[in-house]
């Protein structure tokens, strides 16, 4: 061992977290130079792959390789003089070694990450053993394997890989071989064990090949913490570490974390203060379960299942074809409805990948989960790119394995052979889209089934062997899988959910722990191959995947059993003890604080303005362009070819392949977003309407204070405290002016509301959600579902049953206005309709009713405050038919201003606005008053973006 | 690069938080420990934040100028004289396969001369930017794989012709973060839409969207039309300053009752960010506010306009600039090429010798990478009038993917050199060959890169630029 440097020990104890191994084996390796030692890689592999068991083994063959000597007569060198044999072994310790050392040991050596085809040259027993490819020394030096890789005469074998090696050293390799390639490493060494068994043979003891069982619930110290069987096995581990869990969540912060888990929603105030309040011993459970009967569950948990399934509402590029995929939506249709069902697992994959064999007739309405496998990109319809990306969803989605590797070669590190690859290759390619009814979404069997073959290379015009087609081998070695019902599909479908299958279930129940937790227990959860190391809780999730294929593959039964444990119910806060021992949280000793994803931020804000549209279901929609639609962010028509920055800014799933899980970033652009888009200033723009009304409709108390407490509980669901209340007051008083905008048009707005005849009053007014068709309306379809008839064009418009139509206009200055316009009710049928001009909603300025007849509008001068509303209000008089009207006016406005330039008399200036020239669409250049700042400042909270 | 830690980074992790450090407000009360971590966890949570390259680069700033369509580097850069002699006559051989039928040899209409003091013949089409050949490398050996725009523009971009993976300009965002936080990293700007593949040209793929390049049409003037959400139309900077300080006295007070979170402190940070690349954006799109002696060296125009506003970028720390000549495929002369060379060359000539002149008067050059270049270059054989397309006409070039021109300047690169040669008649690529995997070894060796090693892990796989291929060539490299 006296090779061994003096500060071995000190640079051992260095390494972090490592057993020093690879200092080691690097020192034991290396008898050279320093500078060639530098060049030797020092890996992370190392230290891993050379677990406690095997040191003992590794030592002894080091201390072989070092008690053999060094300079010991090399091979091929009988029969020539000893003079020669010395000039040769020096030619390959001053020419070769080192070499070899530099350019070849980073691959090709017993430390080598991974010895790639499995050649060592390292040694002179392995050199001559060969590798994959067989011997590399053999035969005249032309002709030896070697010498093509090195000399690059063969464009499949090119070493090193980087670039070639400079031409003194080529010629070094060549007279070395030419002379019998005298080699004084005599020493065998082997292949590090990664290396040395197949993957095939290394998958028969992998972790995640085995089926997961149940384990006896540890013993613990706490006994009192633990809620459910998981609690115990949780805590052990933490006590095992010396850590305790966290105290309980409060009530608030736990219903606003089960809210956005489970609905992706925030809770209003009511529902807090109610759970609060309810002291019954089951209202955790029953709000679990109230949340878990919501349609809006189903919304949120699809969205998840979109991640893993790449949805997307395009083909991404195309030539001249349409490039959307129209029916999209009607997958995410299934998708919720399955899941709000609490569609079992297994079945919710068999549809999705076979739903043509179990529901050919559409009868229960499932051929359109076949979208999971049609909606992915279409490569310019270059069929194998199509195959190879169902074939990757499927694999990597659902069964966290890399089975994509082997379309040119088999699976370096997996056990997943190009036979396997081409079988699911064979099953896709033998299917096809047959379009339009009973569901357009949907794959066949082709009716002509063709043999399948290995592509070499994965080249479809370098034809390999046929093969039958069959499910990845090594996971039904006692009984192969034929996927032979027609392309297969629906055996590979079984094959997937089988019970013996140890995949499916682990990777969900992982997924799902993840989408609770905020954390996985598997780090890679699209990657469980043999590179995945067992997680710290292997006990934990193997429990839960066994538990949820035994209750019959309920996801809902999944989720109850998370949220009802103690792990899940822990406070968020980080414990110093617990950032010492186990900053990462392995360990789960609290619960993570997560930022709000794209959807529920985006939901969210929507959510408090009491405006979202809550319809369950229905085409997409382009969240990102005014008049910025107010569904929820599942139904975002998503461009996988030139998807909006918002959505990458935000860590939206890449929809051009399945996505494991997304980022958390934090990046500039996403305060951007918050401070200026024109989404987040038409949200706040509303709430800040919502504030001012409210303050109007209450007279009682200070409207500022009344306005602030107002956005506090609608934005934060609580009372802003006394010290907030003060720097909120503060802020609006110094800043809290309205700030107009320049155009005639942005004093407009266009809305609908409860007219009331009797009381001459306004209530509720809301803006109309979609401007289409030069026209501002309820829906894309009139009658919208739930405002009617409502809407309003340049020229006039048409009131609902239950809505007026509102046009708004909103005084950008204090002065005094006057009205001038026409009304017209032209059609014979219906009983036309009723008409007023109203400020601030409830100040009745005058009224006119027409039915196939005309009316001048006039209202005489009223003066005005900055702000205040006139409200043209029509109403269709108790019966719609024939509603549609026209109306045009003009308002005049007034403003004295302060004397400028020493004179003594003000000034007047008259401005003019007029409904039909000044009528606007798309993004309305709103008003901005100083309560929808504020709202939007509350918005911009952490308080706001954090779950706790 | 160790990919795991780079992904587990992105995924928050605290692995790394005790080893490194930063800054934020609410640390004052914390206990020592958890401040460290939560300002270290701050860092790895913002993806953007200058990272180290693997050994020392040559450059730092990438400006790639595509000529989409396939400018003839016939017409350019690669002379040909046996055209003249062989002019209307068949080539000698069997004329390659290109995506449309060609006939006879088709000579340059363009005059080439010597320039500089390296003597690299250029055409008149670029007489100015000629004027700076001496800090050029100019490259006649490249080639890519088939004719067609589609995969050679994911090629030339992303290193695969097909499928989804990163550009170039995602991979060094990634490897390398960016040195200016309040400027997007990696712009692509093209005037007045899309080339062809669209914003797959700057794709981010499997790598996290925010290394995708921010698309900006450099065809519109004021920034808020080029940077998405950089203006709050609403609210003027001095009472969105007093807006965003209120908000932040929200988060201290939201702060003060839950022990510190790094993530609570990074957004907290990046609203600040935020509120800078306002004002910082505006300034770098901007080109108002240069000399007139400078605007007026970069000429008129878009094109001179939007090189301008590249200059002004990596001025400020942005690592890749790309930009596009047009919409669609503009040096793509199927016919008329004289004319349309002319005019597409007329629009870039004099902004691009401007920006050379530019970037070295302010000692930029070395540090900045120029590239130039098309996804291919085009016959040297005329193509043959087809129906419906250029009927009636025999005065343009098809796609030729064998060999074509690229140059590059600065940046660590060798100039005044010619590397690598066509044939006779500058039909394919047979000297010192260099294919566009060759293009990109070379470029992420320049930046800091070796290309073996700058590697992602995904669907099972280390991925990488140049996948398999690749070779730095080290020839191009001062």
């Amino acid at each position: 061992m006296a090779i061994l440097p003096m500060d071995f020990n000190k640079r051992m104890n260095e390494l972090p977290g490592g057993d020093g191994l690879g200092t080691f084996l690097t020192y034991m390796q290396t008898p050279i130079t320093d500078t060639q030692r530098a060049q030797l890689p020092m890996c992370d592999f190392v230290k891993k792959s050379f677990k406690a068991k095997t040191f003992g083994f590794v030592i002894c063959l080091l201390l072989l390789n070092v008690s053999s000597g060094w300079g010991q007569e090399g091979q091929g060198s009988e029969g020539v003089g000893k003079e020669e044999q010395q000039r040769r072994l020096d030619h390959f310790e001053s020419k070769i070694r080192p070499a070899l050392i530099q350019y070849c040991y980073e691959c090709h050596s017993a430390a080598a990450k991974e010895a790639n085809g499995r050649l060592l040259l390292d040694s002179q027993p392995a050199m001559r053993k060969g590798g994959e490819r067989g011997d590399v020394l053999n035969g005249s030096v032309e002709a030896t394997l070697f010498w093509k890789a090195i000399n690059y005469g063969d464009a499949e074998l090119q070493m090193p890989p980087s670039g070639k090696m400079p031409a003194e050293v080529i010629q070094a390799f060549k007279e070395w071989i030419e002379q019998g390639a005298v080699d004084p490493r005599k020493e065998a060494t082997s292949l590090p064990e990664s290396a040395a068994m197949t993957p095939v043979e290394r998958a028969a003891s992998h972790w995640a090949y085995q089926l997961p069982v149940v384990s006896a619930t540890p013993k613990v110290e706490r006994i009192d913490w633990p809620k459910e069987p998981l609690d115990y096995e949780i805590l052990a581990k933490m006590e095992a570490k010396g850590l305790g869990p966290s105290s309980p969540a409060d009530r608030r912060t736990l219903i606003r974390r089960l809210y956005f888990d489970l609905l992706g929603l925030p809770p209003s105030i009511e529902e807090i203060e109610d759970f609060d309040k309810d002291s019954r011993s089951d209202a955790y459970a029953q709000l679990v379960q109230r949340l878990l009967n919501r349609a809006q569950f189903g919304e949120r948990w699809a969205r998840y299942w979109m991640d893993i399934v790449r949805y997307a509402d395009t083909k991404g590029y195309v030539f001249q074809e349409d490039r959307e995929y129209p029916n999209a939506y009607r997958y995410r249709e299934w998708l919720i409805r399955s899941i709000n069902n609490d569609m079992p697992y297994d079945q919710f994959v068999r549809y999705q990948l076979a739903g043509d064999r179990i529901d050919p007739e559409n009868k229960e309405m499932n051929l359109d989960a076949m979208g999971m496998l049609t909606l992915g990109r279409r490569f310019l319809n270059n069929q194998n790119d199509i195959a190879d990306d169902r074939i990757d969803v499927v694999t990597r989605g659902l069964m966290a394995m890399t089975v994509g590797c082997a379309r040119c070669h088999d699976h370096k590190f997996d056990p997943v052979s190009m036979a396997d690859y081409y079988s699911l290759h064979g099953s896709f390619v033998n299917s096809h889209e047959p379009g339009g009814d009973p569901s357009p979404l949907r794959l066949v069997d082709k009716d002509e089934l063709k043999p399948s073959f290995i592509m070499l290379r994965g080249q479809p015009g370098n034809r390999g062997e046929t093969i039958e087609r069959k499910f990845v081998r090594f996971l039904s070695k006692d009984q192969e899988v034929p996927l032979n019902t027609g392309s297969g599909r629906i055996d590979l479908a079984n094959a997937i959910v089988a019970p013996n299958n140890p995949l499916t279930a682990r990777v969900y129940v992982n997924r799902v722990w993840d989408w609770l937790m905020g954390a996985p227990f598997v780090d890679t959860p699209s990657d469980f191959g043999l590179r995945c190391e067992p997680p710290v809780q292997q006990d934990v999730l193997d429990r839960l995947a066994a538990e949820f294929v035994a209750d019959g593959w309920s996801t809902k039964r999944l989720v109850q059993r998370i949220v009802s444990t103690a792990t899940y119910q822990q406070s968020s806060e980080i414990r110093e003890d617990g950032m010492k021992i186990d900053p990462e949280n392995r360990l789960w000793w609290k619960a993570n604080r997560s930022r709000l994803d794209f959807e529920s931020y985006r939901d969210a804000m929507l959510a408090v303005t009491g405006t979202m549209d809550q319809t369950v279901g229905g085409p997409s929609v382009k969240i990102h362009e005014a008049p910025y639609p107010k569904r929820r962010t599942i139904y975002a028509h998503i461009d996988r070819q030139n998807l909006p920055g918002l959505f990458r800014s935000f860590d939206f799933a890449n929809p051009d392949a399945h996505s494991p899980r997304r980022g958390i970033t934090t990046v500039p652009q996403q305060g951007l977003f918050a401070l200026n888009s024109g989404m987040v200033r038409a949200i706040a723009s509303e709430l800040g309407e919502q504030a001012a009304t409210m303050a109007q409709e209450d007279s009682s108390g200070d409207s500022t204070d009344k306005s602030i407490r107002f956005l506090f509980q609608k934005v934060l669901s609580r009372n802003p405290t006394a010290d907030e209340a003060r720097l909120a007051r503060a802020y609006m008083q110094a800043y809290g002016g309205s700030e107009s905008a320049k155009s005639p048009q942005s004093t407009w707005r266009y809305g609908y509301a409860k007219w009331d005849a009797e009381q001459k009053k306004l209530e509720s007014f809301q803006s109309l959600p979609l401007f289409a068709d030069k026209q501002w309306k309820g829906g894309p379809q009139l009658p919208d579902p739930t405002l009617g008839w409502v809407f309003l064009d340049e020229k006039g418009g048409h009131p609902g049953g239950t809505f007026a139509a509102v046009r708004r206009w909103v005084a950008p200055s204090s002065g005094q206005v006057s009205i001038q316009g026409s009304l017209q009710h032209k059609q014979a049928e219906g009983n036309g309709v009723r008409t007023a001009f109203v400020r601030n909603q409830s100040q009745l300025l005058g009224e006119w009713s027409v039915a196939n007849s005309k009316a001048r509008t006039v209202v005489k001068p009223v003066e005005v405050q900055a702000g205040d509303t006139i409200d043209f209000v029509v109403d269709c008089n108790g019966n719609e038919n024939s509603d549609g009207f026209g109306s045009t006016f003009e308002i005049t406005l007034e403003v004295e201003r302060a004397p400028t330039d020493g004179s003594s008399t003000p000034s007047r200036n008259t401005l003019v606005f007029k409904s039909k020239e000044h009528f606007s669409g798309g993004e309305v250049q709103m008003e901005f008053t100083g309560l929808a700042q504020f709202a939007q400042a509350l918005l911009a909270t952490n308080e706001f973006c954090f779950v706790d | 690069m160790n990919p795991n830690q780079m992904a587990r980074g992105m995924a928050c992790s605290r692995r790394d938080a005790l080893v490194r450090c930063g800054m934020g407000f609410g640390a004052v009360a914390m206990q020592p420990l958890l401040q460290e971590l939560a300002q270290g966890d701050q860092k790895s949570l913002n993806p953007m934040l200058p990272k180290a390259p693997q050994f020392a680069a040559k450059a730092k700033h990438v400006i790639h100028i595509f000529a989409n369509g396939g400018p003839s580097h016939l017409d350019t850069f690669d002379p040909k004289p046996a055209l003249e002699k062989y002019a209307g006559k068949p080539m000698p051989g069997e004329t390659p396969r290109t995506e449309r039928p060609t006939g006879n040899l088709y000579p340059s209409p363009f005059k080439f001369q010597k320039y500089g003091q390296s003597g690299i013949e250029v055409s008149e089409l670029f007489r100015n930017l000629a004027q700076h050949v001496d800090d050029m490398c100019v490259i006649r050996s490249m080639h890519a794989n088939v004719p067609n725009h589609e995969p050679s523009l994911l090629l030339m971009n992303t290193g695969e012709a097909r499928l989804v993976r990163p550009s170039v300009g995602s991979w060094l965002t990634y490897g390398l973060g960016t040195e200016n936080q309040n400027l997007p990293a990696f712009i692509a700007m093209c005037p007045g839409g899309y080339p062809i593949q669209e914003s797959q040209n700057w794709q981010s793929g499997f790598l996290p969207g925010i290394y995708q390049g921010t698309y900006v049409d450099s065809n519109h003037e004021s920034v808020d039309k080029l940077i998405e959400n950089v203006v709050n139309p609403n609210l003027p900077l001095e009472k969105q300053r007093a807006q965003l300080d209120f908000v932040q006295e929200l988060n201290r007070r939201h702060q003060a009752s839950h022990a510190n979170d790094p993530m609570m402190e990074a957004r907290i940070q990046s609203m600040e960010l935020a509120f800078r690349m306002q004002t910082e954006a505006s300034d770098a799109f901007d080109i108002t506010r240069e000399p007139q002696n400078i605007r007026d060296l970069y000429g008129p125009g878009v094109h001179a306009r939007q090189l301008l506003i590249a200059r002004r970028l990596v001025e400020r720390g942005v690592r890749f600039v790309q930009l596009w000549h047009g919409n669609g495929q503009p040096w793509d002369n199927h016919d008329h090429i004289e004319r349309e060379h002319r005019k597409l060359a007329g629009q870039c000539d004099q902004p691009l010798a401007a920006l050379l002149f530019d970037l070295k008067r302010l000692g930029l050059l070395d540090e900045t990478l120029i590239i130039w270049g098309g996804e291919f270059g085009r016959t040297p054989t005329v193509e043959m009038p087809k129906k419906g397309s250029n009927e009636g006409t025999m005065t343009g070039r098809d796609h030729n993917h064998y060999g074509f021109t690229m140059w590059m300047a600065g940046g660590g690169v060798k100039g005044g050199q010619v590397y690598g040669a066509t044939d006779e008649f500058g039909f394919k690529a047979v000297e010192n060959r260099m294919h566009v995997h060759d293009l990109h070894a070379t470029l992420l060796h320049l930046m800091g890169f070796d290309h073996e090693r700058l590697t992602y892990r995904w669907a099972g796989r280390d991925f990488r630029l140049t996948d398999l291929y690749g070779r730095v060539i080290h020839d191009l490299i001062a």
